[in-house]
């Protein structure tokens, strides 16, 4: 097991590599930058941009050093400084005479929030997006999973197919339509929740329950099809041959086997729903991650295209591994030796 | 059975832990400690809360109940910087004005400039030289968490820091200076003397004429007599800004738990992409242009006015742009439609020609296409959000523009008939016989839900009026800047938000023949000259006279663009919240009041 999540690890590193190459190489071959405004900047203003940002380097010497100023950490010392505090993602005070921190990932500055770092962003807006998701995600699981197991025991029974037809509408209601309607049903007319905004629990219910109905319907609709293909494989059967009571079949042989391909899926769901969704976060006035994704591409905002692509990829490798470690859980066939 | 029960639980275990144990990011009334956990919430000078919360002067902090506190809408997302000498867009304009007045501000009533950290100034003889009395002893002062008051700050030898020329001077040469960056350093530098050459890096700062007579007197000296020199100095990035708090903090000095100031307000709160919560400045004195403020708080919510409206319907907003989609529908509301104006604004949407390219390097099929587009319809059926249609390109708002005049109301630039004719004579010149052998026209324009509109509408007029079927190709708004800088389409959406408000800055900074922001590479000398001569007349009836035949020569007899309608902002205030309206959106909070 250890070494099987080395091994994760350091692939984890070259998926890294590999993307930001990528990444970077395309962002930088779309035309325009991010100085290009509606209202163009005079050629001389626009050079002393780029050579403030150094983006008048030629590309792999930014490349190189966007790698190095991530990847090596570096102590400061001397008086408390806010804007280094703002620059790095970690520091860490080492509370002696010269006042030592050792500060590590530098994702760069922000080109469009002028005055705000990648890590600031990272720091700031991505708990934010993490806390929504995580509650969308309970959302979806206490609706999708017990509705799928339901409807899959109760097959062609009118109990299945109300389930499904509630799942059916939960897929096809789009949450631009889900959340202004709970919006304005709850908050405009019965004004007992917040229409938008961020910072107590009753913020985040419109927005938890937009974001997690959709992926609830995807769940259940899943989990009735894999329980009903469990339930007719011959090991269900030799399990009612011998005799078990229908309850320690459905959930010690059925429901555990046909979870595997659930799984599978909310694997990367996490690392969809945990980094920020861009439509519920704009409806809903949320201060997450999700817009990040959005504006810094078509910004041009190089340093943020980055970190948020970064990001992905690091949440959507955890979340693999981590669907591959509940395999092994799940079925005692699987090993990674 | 046990392990289907562990794997679920602990899934569910793990998510509610994931929801319990993230820290409360954003809380949207911003809470006393507003820092980022990593930041140390040390102000950026040395300061002593005690003396400020003794001073006379201080507010009534012990009455909560009596506070006046409002919210709004502000727009989506964060604003992009408040740091004066690096913001960019109207909206950093707006907020950059509540903390950093400048020596002059424009009367949203009369239009007039008037003294804002300035007593009063001099203008000398020749026009040249501005010599600005300011207002003396206006402290620098930032909002203490702990106290939750605003307090003075102080040096490092514990003596009020009060607002001085030497900062004004900071202020001015850090947006000057090329190592700043500053992006509306262009709009500052041709009218401050050496100025232009020390931006360009090929001046010395010494050269620049701007300096600190005493602690109290500002002077600058302009390279030429301009009639709008003093709304220059009064732009966004002319303002005084902290030297020590700039050198401690760097990009972070705007942060709240760093940004010192002196205006109208302070800041409280700011959480990037939420909300920003402004506070009283008891300590700014007032003056005719920015008297003391009258409400304790502005609430500043980043969001997007479709979801503003939904909140000021729950509420919860004192006041918020509409989408203009739901102007009918508020009309209709007998509750909504009281509190709706639709307040005029000052941006242009005007499509432009690209002049070196055929057609449209013919006059005459210009004129036809300009002819045949019916702006009353197009504001009146499609785009029905508080537009007026346009003739001239400088909105009528704009003092010294002919937009509202009578040689204006005299141009009717809708007219199918000429249209049909300009289309004949147009043909016959390029020796073709019907409009099928016209080239192909394709008109490009940007990313945008309103543009789209604008662009079909257009099409489906040339078609009935001329019989001609263009192309539309809608881009990516930065793919689009990008192709227009380079080569702009035969037909491009072009429009125009001011820097400052003088028909200058609409006519001569955009459409000179050697504008950066001339995309049609249109060039006409008798237009040049126009402009030129309006630039640094003084009589205003000459100058109006100049700017008419300027505006016709564009609009109308060169027909370089088409010029379309005038942009509104129609916006919902509750009745308690007494309110000004600004054309460009810089709201001037300090004159609001609540009223019971």
């Amino acid at each position: 097991m250890g070494k099987f999540i080395l091994r994760r690890v350091m692939w984890m590193f070259l998926v890294l590599f590999v993307v930001s190459l990528v990444t970077f190489l395309l962002m930088h071959a779309v035309p325009g930058g991010p100085f290009t405004a509606e209202k163009r900047l005079p050629a001389a203003t626009l050079k002393q941009l780029e050579a403030k940002y150094n983006l008048d380097a030629p590309l792999h010497i930014q490349y190189l050093t966007y790698v190095r100023d991530i990847m090596v950490p570096t102590i400061t010392s001397g008086k408390k400084s806010s804007a280094l505090d703002h620059k790095y993602l970690i520091n860490i005070p080492l509370n002696d005479a010269q006042n030592r921190v050792i500060r590590w990932m530098d994702f760069g500055p922000s080109f469009r929030n002028i005055n705000r770092t990648v890590s600031d962003i990272f720091r700031d807006n991505l708990p934010v997006s993490m806390r929504l998701g995580a509650a969308a995600l309970v959302v979806t699981l206490t609706i999708g999973l017990p509705l799928g197991v339901i409807s899959g025991l109760k097959r062609n029974t009118p109990i299945d197919y109300a389930a499904m037809a509630v799942a059916v509408m939960g897929v096809s209601v789009p949450v631009i339509i889900m959340g202004p309607v709970l919006q304005y049903a709850l908050g405009v007319q019965a004004k007992i929740l917040p229409v938008s905004g961020w910072g107590d629990f009753k913020h985040l219910i419109l927005p938890a329950f937009a974001l997690g109905i959709a992926d609830s319907a995807l769940v259940a609709r899943l989990t009735r099809a894999s329980l009903l293909e469990v339930l007719s494989k011959d090991y269900i059967r030799t399990a009612r041959a011998k005799g078990l009571a229908e309850r320690v079949v459905v959930l010690r042989h059925a429901l555990r086997n046909s979870l595997i391909p659930i799984i599978t899926v909310i694997g990367p769901m996490i690392a969809y729903i945990l980094t920020g969704t861009f439509v519920v976060e704009t409806i809903f006035g949320i201060p997450g991650m999700g817009r990040f994704f959005v504006t810094s591409v078509s910004g041009r905002d190089y340093p943020v295209i980055m970190g948020t692509v970064l990001l992905f990829a690091i949440f959507l490798v955890l979340a693999n591994t981590l669907v591959d470690i509940v395999y092994i859980w799940l079925d005692p066939r699987i090993t990674y030796e | 059975m046990y392990k289907v029960l562990r794997v679920l639980s602990t899934l569910i275990v793990i998510v509610v832990l994931a929801v319990a144990c993230t820290p409360q990011a954003a809380p949207t009334t911003a809470p006393a400690d507003t820092s980022p956990t990593t930041a140390p919430a040390q102000p950026a000078a040395p300061t002593t809360a005690a003396p400020a919360a003794e001073s006379p002067t201080e507010a009534p902090a012990e009455a909560p109940a009596a506070a006046k506190v409002i919210s709004g809408q502000m727009g989506a997302n964060d604003p992009r910087s408040i740091d004066p000498q690096r913001a960019v867009d109207t909206r950093d304009w707006g907020l950059v004005n509540q903390f950093f007045p400048s020596m002059a501000i424009q009367s949203l009533k009369t239009g007039e400039l008037e003294p804002a950290m300035a007593k009063d100034w001099k203008v000398s003889d020749d026009g040249l030289t501005f010599t600005f009395h300011m207002l003396e002893q206006v402290p620098w002062v930032r909002y203490n968490a702990d106290t939750g008051a605003v307090e003075e700050v102080k040096d490092d030898s514990g003596a009020t820091r009060y607002v001085t020329a030497k900062d004004f001077v900071f202020g001015f040469m850090r947006a000057l200076n090329p190592e700043t960056g500053s992006p509306a350093a262009y709009m500052l530098a041709p009218y401050i003397k050496g100025a232009t050459e020390y931006n360009a890096g090929t001046g010395k700062a010494e050269d620049v004429a701007i300096r600190a007579v005493d602690d109290y007197t500002f002077e600058v000296i302009a390279p030429e007599k301009v009639g709008f020199t003093l709304a220059i100095y009064s732009i966004i990035n002319a303002k005084a800004t902290p030297e020590w708090d700039i050198t401690a903090n760097a990009d972070a000095w705007t942060e709240p738990e760093n940004i010192n100031s002196y205006g109208p307000y302070a800041m409280k709160g700011w959480e990037h992409e939420a909300t920003m919560t402004l506070v009283k400045n008891p300590f700014w004195p007032g003056n005719t242009g920015i008297p003391q403020a009258k409400i304790d708080e502005v609430n500043l919510k980043f969001i997007d006015e479709v979801v503003g409206l939904r909140d000021f319907e729950a509420g919860t907003l004192d006041w918020t742009l509409v989408p203009g989609d739901q102007i009918a529908r508020i009309e209709s509301d007998p509750n909504l439609s009281p509190l709706l104006k639709v307040v005029p604004g000052v941006c242009i949407q005007a499509w432009n020609f690209n002049t070196t390219k055929p057609p449209f390097d013919n006059v005459h099929i210009r004129r036809a296409f300009n002819y045949a587009v019916d702006r009353q319809s197009l504001v009146d059926n499609v785009l029905v959000g508080g537009q007026t249609a346009a003739v001239f390109y400088t909105p009528p708002g704009v003092p010294g523009a002919p937009s509202g005049t009578d040689a204006a109301k005299q141009v009717q630039l809708f007219n199918a008939d000429k249209a049909k004719e300009e289309l004949a004579l147009g043909l016959a010149d390029l020796g073709l016989t019907s409009v099928d052998q016209l080239p192909k026209v394709t008109v490009e324009f940007g990313n945008a839900a309103e543009l789209n509109a604008v662009a079909q509408t257009l099409q489906a007029m040339w078609l009935e009026t001329l019989g001609v079927q263009v192309d539309l190709a809608q881009i990516d708004n930065t793919v689009y800047w990008s192709k227009q800088e380079e080569d702009g389409g035969q037909i491009h959406r072009g429009g125009w938000c001011p820097d400052y408000n003088d028909p200058n800055n609409y006519l001569r900074d955009v459409y000179r023949s050697d504008s950066i922001y001339n995309y049609g590479k249109w060039n006409n000398p008798e237009f040049d000259k126009a402009i030129d001569e309006a630039r640094v007349e003084t009589d205003p009836a000459k100058r109006l006279a100049l700017y008419t035949q300027a505006e016709t020569l564009l609009s109308v007899t060169d027909s370089a663009t088409m010029v379309l309608y005038y942009t509104g902002r129609p916006q919902v205030t509750k009745p308690t919240l007494q309110r000004s309206y600004s054309p460009a959106g810089t709201e001037y909070f300090w004159e609001w009041d609540l009223t019971e």
